[in-house]
C-alpha cells in the first residue's frame, strides 16, 4: 500500500512530467534535424528559409541568429499541420484575426459585392487547395 | 532568443535540461552547465556587449571583496569601494541607456551641438545592473557573504531564466541556492507547468491583446472612434500584464526546474483596490528594489518623505526608458500615491469596495496611456478621444466587429486576470485529496494539460511565422 501510494507520489508525477516534457522536446528537435528541408511553402506560397551561411560579420551584428531562427521556424517539423491547428485557434480567440494582418478588416459577409466570391469562398477554396496538397 | 520562441524552446531548453539532468552530476558541474548556456543565451542575441556584463560583474565581485577585506580596519575604503563599484554600474547603464536622451534634451534647451553616441541597449542591462547593486549592497550591510568565486556571482547574474526581464532576484534570495539547492519532481513538474502557463500567456494572450492594440492605437486617429480608442488602451492594457507577468512565470518556473526559487513578480495587479495596492502587486521585484536601495535609504518615510517619493517615482518611470512619457508616467503615480497617503487611501477604504476598484483600474488605464505614447502629440490627441474631445464618433462599425470576434478571449482573459483560476485550482486541490481514484484524475489532467498547452502553444508560435503571398491584396 505504502508502495502503491508513492508511485503516485507528487513528487513521481512531477518527475514524470518533466521527464515527458523533455522527451517531447527532444524528440522534436532531433525530428527538426533529420526531416530535410521542404524549401518552398506551397500553403504560402514563398521560399521557406535557408539554413544561413556564416560570417563573423553577420554574427556580430545577430543577423546570423536571427537568420537561424527564421529557418528552425520555418522547417520547423509538421508545420503545415500546426498552421491548420493555429488557424483553429484564430478562430476560436479572434475570428479575423488572420486577415488583419493583410490589413483589411472584414467588416460583415454580403457588405462588399464580390461577385458571389466572398473573402469567406476564398478561404476555403484556400483550405481544399492546401488539403491537396497534402 | 525569447521564451516564446521554437529555438528556445525546442533547441537551446532541450539541450540544456539533457546537459544539466543527465551530463552534469554534482552541483558544481551543473553550475557549470547553467553558466555556459546561460553565457551561450546571452551572446545569441548580443554578441558584443556580453564583455560588459562579464566586466560589470567584474566590477562589484572586486568591490565585494574590498568592503569584505577593509570592513573592519579602514571603513572609509570599504564605503568607498562600495560608492565606487555602484557608481561604475549605474554608469554604464547611463552611458548605454540614458546619455543620448540627456545629451539630446541638453542640446535642444542650450543650443549646444554635443555629439549623440547612438549605441544599443545591451539586452538585460536594466535587470543585471541592479542585481549585481544588490549583491554588493548587501555585503556592506552583512545582509550577504561575500562571494569568493567570481564564476558563482556571474552565474547568479546571467542565470538564462532572469537574466533579460526579470524578476530582479536579489542576491540574498538565491546566495545560497547558488551552492546547493534542493532537487525534487515535485518542484520540477510545477517549473514545467509554471513554464508552460506563462507561455500561454505570452504566445496566445499577450499576442492577440496586441494585435488588438496595435490595430487601434497605431491607427490614423482622425478615424478612430471614443470606443475604439478604449477598447485600444483596453487591450493594451491586458496584453502588458500579460506578455510581462508570463515572461516572470516562465523564469519562475524555469528557476524551478534547476532548482531556484525565485520570488513572485505579480500577484494579481488588476484586483487592487488602490494605486499603492496596485504597485504592492504589480513587478513587485523592481518596487522591492526601489524601497530597499533607494527609498530607505535615501530617508524612507522618516525624513523629507515627499520629497523621496517624488525622486522613487521619477527613477521607476525613468527606468522603464529614456522618454519623457515614462517620467511623466511616474510622476503621474507619484501624484496619486501621495494624495493616497494624505486623504485619499482613507476615503477609498471607506467606500464600496467595488468604487475603489473601478477608481483604481480607472487610473491604471489611464497611466499606460502614458506608458504607451512616447510621442506627446499623439499622446495628446489620444487622450482627448478618449474622453470625447473633436469631432470623433462615439463607435463605428469596426469597434463592434472587434468586440464580437474577440468576446471568448475577453472571457478567458477576465478570468486569467483575476484570482478565479487559482480559485479553481484550490477546489481542484480538494477534489483530488478525496481518495486515490481522484488523486489519479487530477495527475492524470495536470499532465494532459501541460501537453496540451505545450502543442497549442507551439501551433500559435509556428502561427505567428505564417507569412502567406498576398495576392489579394492588389
Amino acid at each position: 500500500m505504502e508502495n502503491k501510494r508513492n508511485l503516485f507520489s507528487k513528487d513521481n508525477l512531477g518527475l514524470g512530467l518533466l521527464l515527458l516534457f523533455l522527451f517531447i522536446l527532444f524528440v522534436v528537435f532531433f525530428l527538426s534535424i533529420v526531416i530535410p528541408d521542404k524549401g518552398v511553402s506551397e500553403r504560402e506560397n514563398r521560399t521557406l528559409a535557408k539554413f544561413p551561411k556564416f560570417s563573423f560579420a553577420t554574427y556580430f551584428s545577430g543577423d546570423f541568429n536571427s537568420d537561424i531562427e527564421e529557418y528552425f521556424s520555418d522547417n520547423f517539423p509538421f508545420r503545415d499541420k500546426l498552421l491548420n491547428v493555429n488557424d483553429k485557434i484564430t478562430k476560436l480567440t479572434s475570428q479575423f484575426s488572420g486577415n488583419k494582418d493583410d490589413g483589411i478588416v472584414v467588416i460583415e459577409t454580403g457588405e462588399r459585392d464580390l461577385g458571389g466570391e466572398g473573402f469567406g469562398d476564398f478561404e476555403k477554396a484556400q483550405a481544399q487547395e492546401s488539403e491537396a496538397a497534402n | 532568443m525569447v521564451f516564446s520562441s521554437l529555438v528556445f524552446i525546442y533547441a537551446f531548453l532541450s539541450i540544456t535540461l539533457i546537459l544539466y539532468f543527465f551530463a552534469a552530476r554534482t552541483i558544481q558541474q551543473k553550475n557549470v552547465v547553467l553558466l555556459i548556456m546561460s553565457l551561450i543565451f546571452y551572446a545569441w542575441g548580443e554578441p558584443k556587449w556580453i564583455v560588459l556584463m562579464l566586466i560589470s560583474t567584474g566590477v562589484e565581485y572586486f568591490g565585494a571583496l574590498l568592503v569584505e577585506r577593509y570592513r573592519e580596519e579602514r571603513p572609509a575604503i570599504a564605503k568607498l569601494s562600495l560608492g565606487v563599484s555602484v557608481t561604475v554600474a549605474l554608469s554604464f547603464l547611463f552611458i548605454f541607456k540614458y546619455f543620448d536622451f540627456f545629451t539630446f534634451n541638453f542640446n535642444q534647451t542650450f543650443g549646444t551641438d554635443i555629439k549623440l553616441l547612438g549605441l544599443t541597449l545591451p539586452i538585460g542591462i536594466s535587470f543585471y545592473t541592479f542585481q549585481t547593486i544588490t549583491y554588493i549592497v548587501d555585503v556592506y550591510r552583512k545582509k550577504a557573504e561575500v562571494q569568493r568565486s567570481y564564476w558563482n556571482l556571474l552565474l547568479y547574474v546571467s542565470m538564462f531564466p532572469q537574466l533579460i526581464a526579470g524578476p530582479i532576484v536579489k542576491y540574498v534570495d538565491v546566495e545560497k541556492q547558488l551552492t546547493s539547492r534542493t532537487y525534487n519532481g515535485r518542484k520540477a513538474g510545477d517549473g514545467v507547468f509554471r513554464f508552460l502557463i506563462g507561455l500561454t500567456k505570452k504566445a496566445i494572450f499577450a499576442n492577440i491583446a496586441g494585435e488588438m492594440a496595435t490595430q487601434f492605437l497605431d491607427g490614423d486617429f482622425s478615424e478612430l472612434s471614443v470606443l475604439g480608442a478604449w477598447i485600444g488602451i483596453l487591450s493594451y492594457t491586458l496584453q502588458i500584464y500579460f506578455d510581462f507577468s508570463a515572461y516572470s512565470d516562465m523564469a519562475i518556473g524555469l528557476g524551478k526546474i534547476f532548482g531556484f526559487d525565485y520570488p513572485e513578480n505579480f500577484n494579481y495587479p488588476y484586483i487592487a483596490k488602490s494605486v499603492s495596492e496596485f504597485w504592492k502587486r504589480w513587478h513587485i521585484s523592481l518596487t522591492t528594489f526601489f524601497r530597499e536601495y533607494l527609498y530607505i535609504p535615501l530617508g524612507g518615510n522618516r525624513r523629507h518623505h515627499v520629497l523621496n517619493l517624488l525622486i522613487v517615482w521619477a527613477f521607476t518611470g525613468l527606468w522603464h526608458g529614456a522618454s519623457w512619457n515614462f517620467i511623466l508616467w511616474g510622476l503621474y503615480y507619484y501624484v496619486l500615491i501621495v494624495l493616497e497617503r494624505l486623504f485619499l487611501g482613507n476615503v477609498l477604504e471607506k467606500i464600496p469596495g467595488f468604487i475603489s476598484h473601478i477608481y483604481t483600474l480607472l487610473t491604471v488605464i489611464i497611466g499606460w496611456v502614458f506608458f504607451y505614447f512616447d510621442d506627446m502629440t499623439r499622446l495628446k490627441t489620444f487622450f482627448g478621444i478618449l474622453v470625447g474631445v473633436g469631432d470623433h464618433p462615439f463607435a463605428n462599425i469596426t469597434d463592434k466587429t472587434v468586440l464580437i470576434n474577440h468576446i471568448l478571449f475577453f472571457v478567458l482573459a477576465i478570468i486569467a486576470v483575476t484570482p478565479v483560476s487559482r480559485l479553481i485550482k484550490k477546489y481542484f486541490m480538494k477534489f483530488t485529496e478525496k481518495g486515490n481514484t481522484n488523486k489519479l484524475i487530477g495527475d492524470a489532467s495536470m499532465v494532459v494539460a501541460s501537453l496540451f498547452l505545450l502543442f497549442i502553444n507551439t501551433a500559435a508560435i509556428v502561427g505567428s511565422s505564417y507569412n502567406p503571398f498576398l495576392y489579394f491584396r492588389f
